[in-house]
C-alpha cells in the first residue's frame, strides 16, 4: 500500500512538474499504472510526456520543443515544421501571426497557455515572441478538442505548456543575437525548499528586433507617379518586448498539493512599417500594449488521489494603444512628404487609440476516477471581458458626437465540458466521449437610424457540443485512432453589435458550427522509425463573415465548407547518428452550397493547401570533450503556391493535387507564390549539457518568402545563441 | 497665378480632343463603326462578387459581342476587382484600391494582348488617396492625388500611364467657411475643352460626404477649367439638389449624349436617413458651361426616395434606371426593383416610357456601364437572380429590349464595355 501512495504522489509531482492537464497523465488509470509499470518504467515515461499526449485518443500534433531549445529556432520555425500545422507570419519577429489547422484559421482557431485561454494576455505569449526556451511543449489539436481545453474553438487549439524547471534549484540562461539587430534573452529560475514544501521562481524573456530586413517594395517615381518594384530596407519596423513572471508557493501541504501565486508583468511595442500590405509605407505610426497580471493556481487531490481538483484565477487590465499622428507621408526612401490635409499616415485623420480590457479569467477542472478504467472529467472555463477607450480622432456616433469606444462593451463566455474517459480490453481500447456547454452574453450598444441611435442590447447565444474518441492499439507500437465533434464557436462583440459606423449590427447572427473528424494511424519502431497518417474531414456551416451590403457591411452567417485533409508524417534513424524526418499536408477543403454555381466547389482562397517539410539531423559525440554533443541539421520548408481569390475547380492548376500546374486563368495579381526556405544550423552542447552554443543560417538561398499577400517576410538571416544552464 | 505644371507638347494634339471628347462616358461609343473600327473591336465583360472582401471576379476579352449563355472565366480571363470599371478607347482604366486589401491607390490600365486576345494589366499610376480619374482623350487624363493637395487635379498621359503636371485650384476657388474641402473626388467630367470637377465641402471629419456625417448642402457646385491652358475659369452651382458624382466608386453617375450635352446624376444616397432623397439628373447642354436649370429629372417624381445612378442618351431619348421603391442602405445591392425607362429629352413632362421585356434588376451602383451604348445599341445591365437573369438586354425598337447575353456562370456582372483602336 505504501509503494503504491509512493507512486501515486510520484505519478502526481511529475503531472504537475510537466505542467499537462491532469486528464492527460490520467489517460492511463492509476491502478493500472501500479498493476502493469514497475517504477522504472514510470521513470523512463516521464520524459516522454509528449509522446504520451501526442498518443491519445484525441489527436495532437505535439511540437517538442526539448531539442530546439538549444537552437536559435524560433516557436514559429519549430511549429512549421510540423504536419498539419501553417503559421503564417507578417513579417518579422514579433508581427502578427496566425495558426492555420485544417483550412481554419483566425477566430476558429483558440490558444491556450498551460490549459487556460490566453485572452487575458493580448499578445504577451503569442508564440510568435515566445522563445523556445520558455516551453516545454505545444499541443495543437485540430477540430477535436479534450475537455480540459475550454473555448469555443471551431477548428482547433494551440496549447503552449510553459516550461517546467526540473530539480531543486535550477537556473537557466539563453541569449541569442542575430541579423537585424535582433537580441533574444530568457531566464528561467527556480528554486524550492529541501522538503518542497515552498518554491518560488522567474520566468523571464526579452525581444528585440529592427526587423529592417530589405524586401520588395514599390518605389514611386515623384514626378511621374509611376512605380516600380526595388529592394528597400525597412526602416521603420522596430519591436521590442519585455515578459517577466515572477510566482512563489507551497506544495504538498494537506490543504494544497500546490498553490502557487504568480505576477506576470510585460510590455510590447512596436513600429508599423506598413499595414495589409507592403504597397504604403509608414515611418511614425507606433503600437503597443501593456498589463500586469496576478494569477492563482491551486491543485489538490482527494480521497486516495481518485478525486484531483485544479483551479485558475487571473484578474488584469490589458492596456492597448495605437499613435498615427504623422501629418504626412513616408515613401520607401524613408522620406518623409508633409501633405497638409492629413492628420496620420494610416488613416487621414490618423489616431490616438487607447484601449483597456478589463478581463476575469476562470478555469475550473476536476477529474473523478470512477472506476480503475473510467475517469470523469469536467471543466468550466469563464472569461469576462469590458473593453473601454478613446480615440480622440476615431468614429463617433453621429447624432451624439461621442466616442463610440468610450461605451463600454462586454463579453463573457462560460465554457463548460464533461466526459468520461474508458479502457478497454486491457487498454487496448480507449474511449473519450464528451458534451460541451457553450454561453456568451455580449452587451453594447447598436447604432440604428431606424429606431434609435445607441440603444444598448443584450444578446446571448447558447449552443451545446459533443465529440467522440476512440483509440485501439494494435500492439505496443502500432494504433489507430477516430475522433469527431461537432464544434461551435459563438459570435463576438463586433460581429453581433459592428462597430458604429460602417459595420451594422446583426442580431440574428448564428454560433458558427463545423462537425470535425480524425482518422489516423500511428506506428513505430523505437530508436528507428516511426510513422503516422492522418485523415482529417470537415463539415463546417454559417461560417460568419463580414458581407458588403452595398455602403455598409455587415457580419453575416453564409459559408460553407467542407473537405478532407491528408498529414504524413515520419522520421527515421539511419543510424546513430544520423536522423531524418519529413512530413506533407493536403487539405481540400471547399465551398459548398453556394448561391452562385460559380465558386461551387472552390478552394479556400487565401489559404495553403499544400506544404511539406523535410530535414536531416546529424548529432556526433565526444569530439572535443568527452560527452560532448555536436550536432548539424538543415531543413527545407515548402508551401505551394495559393490564391487570394477563388478560382473555378476547373480552371483550378492541373497536374497531380494541383501541385505542379498553373491556373487555367490568369490571376497573377492574386498568387501568394511558391515558398521554398533552407535553413542550416549547429549546435554544440558541453557534457551535461550545461552549455549550448549554437549557429542557424535561416533562409539560406535569400529567397522571397511570403505568407500573406504582398508582405515578404525576411531572406537570409544568421543567428547565434548561447544557453547556460546551472 | 497661374499653377499650370502640364507637359507643353501634348497641348499641340488640341485639335484631336473635339473629335474624341464624346467617347468618354459610358454612353458615348460611335454609334456605327466603319469596317476598320469593327475588325479591331473588343468587348469586354467584368463579373465576379460584391459580397465579400477581397471583391475579385474575372475580366474576359471577346472578339466578338456575347450572345446566349456566357461563361465569363475563360482561360483568356484575368483576376481583377469587381468594383466596376471604367473605358475609353482601346483601354480599361480601374481604380486600385477599389475592392482590394493592399490599401494603396491609383490608377490601373488594361488592355488587350496583340498576341493572346486577352486583357493584360499594362500600366499604372499611384496616388495618394481619394484617387477619382477621368480620361479625357487618347493623351490627356486627370486623376486625384489628395497627399498632393485637396485643391489639385494632377495630369497623366493615358497613353504613357504617366503623370505630366497638375492643375493647382488653391488660390482660385476663394475663400470658403467650411473647414474642409476637395475638389474632383465624386466627380470630373469634360466636354468641348472644359473640365467640370466637384467642390465638396463640409467638417474635416466628413469630408464633404454623406457617408461620414455632414449634412447635404443643399447645392452642387462645380469648378470649371480650361483643358487647353489648365486655367480656372468659374465655379458653377445648381441648387436644390446634392452630391454629384460618387467618391468610392468606378460608376461617376455621369454621361456624354449623343447630343453632346453632359447628364449627370444626383445619387441623393444618405446615411442619415439609411435611403436616398432628392435624387436627380441636371445636364450641362452642348455648347455651353453651365447648367440647364430649365431641366431637370427629379426621381422622387416618380417613385419617392429611390435613386438614380445611371444616365445614357441616345437619340432624343434620355434612358435611366428606377426603382420602384424607396433604396434601403441595407439592400441597395441585393433588392431587385428597379425598372428602365425612357423620357423624351426635350419634353419632360410626357411621362417616361417603361422599357419593355425587361425584367427588374438590382440597383446599377458600382458599375458605369449600366446603361451602354455599343455598336450604336443601347443594352441595359440587367441582374435579377430569382429569374436566373445576369447580363444585359439590348433595346430592340419600340420601347422593347430583348436578351443580348446572360452571364451563366462568373458572377454578377459589373461591367461591360467595347473596345476600339
Amino acid at each position: 500500500m505504501r509503494h503504491r501512495h509512493c507512486l501515486i504522489a510520484l505519478f502526481t509531482v511529475m503531472a504537475m512538474a510537466s505542467g499537462v492537464s491532469l486528464h492527460a497523465q490520467s489517460e492511463t488509470p492509476v491502478d493500472t499504472v501500479v498493476r502493469k509499470v514497475d517504477l522504472e518504467e514510470v521513470m523512463i515515461s516521464a520524459p516522454s510526456l509528449s509522446r504520451t499526449v501526442a498518443q491519445q485518443a484525441i489527436r495532437a500534433t505535439v511540437v517538442d520543443i526539448k531539442d530546439a531549445r538549444a537552437q536559435p529556432a524560433t516557436l514559429t520555425d519549430v511549429m512549421n515544421r510540423s504536419a498539419g500545422v501553417r503559421i503564417r507570419q507578417t513579417g518579422g519577429l514579433g508581427a502578427e501571426t496566425s495558426v492555420m489547422l485544417n483550412g481554419f484559421g483566425g477566430k476558429s482557431i483558440r490558444y491556450f497557455k498551460d490549459g487556460v485561454p490566453t485572452d487575458y494576455l493580448g499578445a504577451a505569449f503569442n508564440f510568435s515572441i515566445v522563445p523556445v526556451n520558455m516551453i516545454e511543449r505545444v499541443e495543437v489539436y485540430k477540430g477535436v478538442l479534450p475537455v480540459s481545453l475550454g473555448a469555443d474553438a471551431l477548428g482547433g487549439a494551440v496549447n503552449i505548456v510553459s516550461r517546467q524547471a526540473g530539480g531543486r534549484r535550477t537556473v537557466d540562461v539563453a541569449y541569442q543575437y542575430g541579423s537585424f539587430n535582433t537580441h533574444r534573452a530568457s531566464v528561467n529560475v527556480r528554486t524550492q525548499t529541501r522538503d518542497g514544501r515552498f518554491f518560488g521562481g522567474m520566468d523571464a524573456f526579452f525581444n528585440h528586433s529592427d526587423n529592417d530586413y530589405r524586401a520588395s517594395v514599390p518605389v514611386v517615381d515623384t514626378e511621374t507617379a509611376v512605380a516600380h518594384v526595388g529592394k528597400r530596407r525597412l526602416f521603420h519596423n522596430r519591436f521590442t518586448n519585455g515578459y517577466a513572471e515572477i510566482y512563489a508557493g507551497v506544495a504538498n501541504r494537506p490543504w494544497a498539493d500546490n498553490l502557487r501565486i504568480g505576477l506576470t508583468a510585460f510590455h510590447i511595442a512596436r513600429q508599423h512599417n506598413y499595414g495589409s500590405s507592403m504597397e504604403q509605407p509608414f515611418g511614425a505610426a507606433t503600437g503597443g500594449m501593456y498589463s500586469v497580471i496576478p494569477t492563482l493556481k491551486y491543485v489538490k487531490s482527494m480521497f486516495d488521489n481518485r478525486l484531483k481538483a485544479e483551479q485558475f484565477f487571473a484578474v488584469n487590465t490589458l492596456h492597448t494603444h495605437t499613435t498615427d499622428t504623422a501629418r504626412g507621408r513616408y515613401d520607401w526612401n524613408g522620406v518623409f512628404t508633409p501633405v497638409a490635409s492629413r492628420a496620420g499616415e494610416i488613416s487621414t485623420e490618423g489616431s490616438l487609440l487607447k484601449l483597456r480590457y478589463s478581463n476575469f479569467t476562470s478555469r475550473s477542472h476536476i477529474s473523478l476516477n470512477i472506476h480503475p478504467a473510467h475517469t470523469l472529467e469536467l471543466n468550466v472555463v469563464y472569461t469576462g471581458v469590458k473593453r473601454t477607450g478613446e480615440d480622440p480622432r476615431g468614429i463617433k456616433f453621429q447624432q451624439t458626437d461621442i466616442d463610440d469606444l468610450n461605451r463600454p462593451a462586454t463579453l463573457s463566455k462560460i465554457v463548460a465540458a464533461a466526459g468520461l474517459k474508458s479502457f478497454f480490453s486491457g487498454e487496448k481500447l480507449s474511449n473519450n466521449l464528451f458534451v460541451k456547454y457553450f454561453s456568451s452574453r455580449a452587451k453594447g450598444l447598436e447604432m440604428s437610424a431606424i429606431t434609435t441611435y445607441e440603444q444598448e442590447y443584450e444578446l446571448r447565444a447558447n449552443r451545446i457540443g459533443a465529440g467522440e474518441a476512440l483509440k485501439y492499439s494494435f500492439g505496443r507500437h502500432l494504433f489507430a485512432r477516430l475522433s469527431g465533434e461537432s464544434a461551435v464557436r459563438l459570435p463576438e462583440q463586433e460581429e453581433f453589435f459592428g462597430n458604429g459606423d460602417f459595420i451594422l449590427s446583426n442580431f440574428a447572427l448564428l454560433p458558427e458550427r463545423s462537425y470535425n473528424f480524425n482518422l489516423g494511424i500511428h506506428a513505430e519502431k523505437p530508436e528507428l522509425f516511426a510513422a503516422e497518417c492522418n485523415l482529417f474531414y470537415r463539415r463546417t456551416y454559417d461560417m460568419i463573415l463580414l458581407i458588403n451590403t452595398g455602403l455598409l457591411a455587415q457580419y453575416k452567417n453564409v459559408d460553407k465548407v467542407k473537405g478532407v485533409g491528408l498529414e504524413l508524417d515520419a522520421r527515421y534513424s539511419a543510424c546513430r547518428w544520423l536522423n531524418l524526418s519529413a512530413n506533407m499536408t493536403f487539405q481540400d477543403f471547399r465551398l459548398f452550397g453556394q448561391s452562385d454555381p460559380t465558386y461551387e466547389g472552390a478552394r479556400l482562397r487565401n489559404t495553403p493547401f499544400f506544404f511539406a517539410n523535410t530535414g536531416i539531423n546529424t548529432d556526433f559525440g565526444n569530439l572535443f570533450k568527452r560527452s560532448d554533443r555536436l550536432s548539424a541539421y538543415w531543413y527545407y520548408h515548402f508551401v505551394r503556391e495559393y490564391y487570394l481569390n477563388y478560382i473555378p475547380r476547373s480552371h483550378e492548376p492541373g497536374g497531380w493535387l494541383g501541385l505542379w500546374g498553373k491556373p487555367k486563368v490568369n490571376v497573377a495579381s492574386q498568387i501568394i507564390p511558391d515558398q521554398q526556405m533552407h535553413t542550416v544550423g549547429c549546435l554544440w552542447q558541453s557534457p551535461g549539457r550545461m552549455l549550448a552554443l549554437s549557429l542557424e543560417i535561416k533562409n539560406i538561398f535569400d529567397a522571397e518568402v511570403f505568407d500573406n499577400y504582398r508582405i515578404q517576410n525576411a531572406g537570409r538571416s544568421f543567428h547565434v545563441k548561447i544557453n547556460v544552464h546551472l | 497665378m497661374r499653377k499650370l505644371k502640364i507637359n507643353v507638347t501634348k497641348w499641340m494634339m488640341l485639335p484631336a480632343i473635339a473629335a474624341a471628347m464624346l467617347s468618354a462616358s459610358s454612353c458615348s461609343d460611335n454609334d456605327e463603326p466603319n469596317e476598320e473600327q469593327q475588325a479591331k473591336t473588343t468587348y469586354a465583360l467584368l463579373t465576379g462578387d460584391m459580397t465579400q472582401a477581397p471583391y475579385v471576379g474575372y475580366l474576359t476579352a471577346y472578339a466578338e459581342m456575347p450572345s446566349g449563355n456566357v461563361d465569363n472565366i475563360k482561360t483568356s480571363s484575368i483576376a481583377a476587382y469587381t468594383n466596376g470599371m471604367r473605358h475609353y478607347g482601346k483601354w480599361i482604366f480601374k481604380r486600385m484600391n477599389l475592392g482590394g486589401m493592399t490599401g494603396a491607390d491609383g490608377i490601373q490600365r488594361y488592355s488587350v494582348d496583340e498576341t493572346t486576345g486577352s486583357l493584360k494589366e499594362d500600366g499604372q499610376i499611384t496616388s495618394g488617396g481619394g484617387c477619382n480619374f477621368y480620361v479625357y482623350d487618347a493623351a490627356t487624363g486627370f486623376y486625384i492625388d489628395q497627399d498632393r493637395g485637396l485643391l489639385k487635379i494632377q495630369t497623366f498621359n493615358p497613353a504613357t500611364m504617366q503623370r505630366t503636371g497638375e492643375i493647382d485650384l488653391s488660390d482660385k476657388l476663394g475663400a470658403t467657411t467650411f473647414e474642409y474641402r476637395d475638389i474632383g473626388t465624386s466627380l470630373m467630367a469634360g466636354k468641348e475643352g472644359k473640365l467640370f470637377v466637384d467642390i465638396a465641402c463640409g467638417t474635416n471629419a466628413g469630408k464633404g460626404t454623406p457617408f461620414n456625417g455632414d449634412p447635404a448642402l443643399g447645392y452642387i457646385d462645380l469648378a470649371v477649367i480650361d483643358i487647353a491652358s489648365g486655367n480656372y475659369e468659374k465655379t458653377i452651382r445648381y441648387e436644390g439638389i446634392s452630391y454629384l458624382g460618387y467618391p468610392a466608386n468606378e460608376n461617376q453617375m455621369w454621361a456624354t449624349g449623343d447630343d453632346g450635352a453632359l447628364y449627370f446624376c444626383a445619387h441623393g444616397i444618405s446615411l442619415a436617413i439609411m435611403g436616398a432623397s432628392g435624387s436627380a439628373i441636371i445636364r450641362i447642354k452642348k455648347g455651353t458651361t453651365d447648367f440647364d436649370r430649365n431641366w431637370i429629372i427629379r426621381a422622387d417624381d416618380y417613385t419617392p426616395g429611390t435613386c438614380i445612378a445611371t444616365v445614357c442618351v441616345k437619340d432624343g431619348k434620355l434612358y435611366t434606371q428606377i426603382g420602384s421603391e424607396a433604396m434601403s442602405i441595407l439592400t441597395m445591392n441585393t433588392a431587385t426593383v428597379f425598372d428602365y425607362f425612357a423620357f423624351e429629352i426635350e419634353n419632360l413632362s410626357k411621362a417616361p416610357v417603361k422599357i419593355g421585356g425587361i425584367p427588374q434588376s438590382t440597383f446599377v451602383f458600382q458599375s458605369w456601364q449600366g446603361i451602354v451604348v455599343i455598336d450604336g445599341k443601347v443594352y441595359f445591365r440587367v441582374e435579377n437572380p430569382a429569374e436566373s437573369k445576369n447580363g444585359y438586354y439590348v433595346l430592340s425598337g419600340n420601347n422593347t429590349a430583348v436578351e443580348a447575353f446572360n452571364v451563366t456562370n462568373g458572377g454578377v456582372v459589373w461591367g461591360f464595355a467595347q473596345l476600339s483602336e
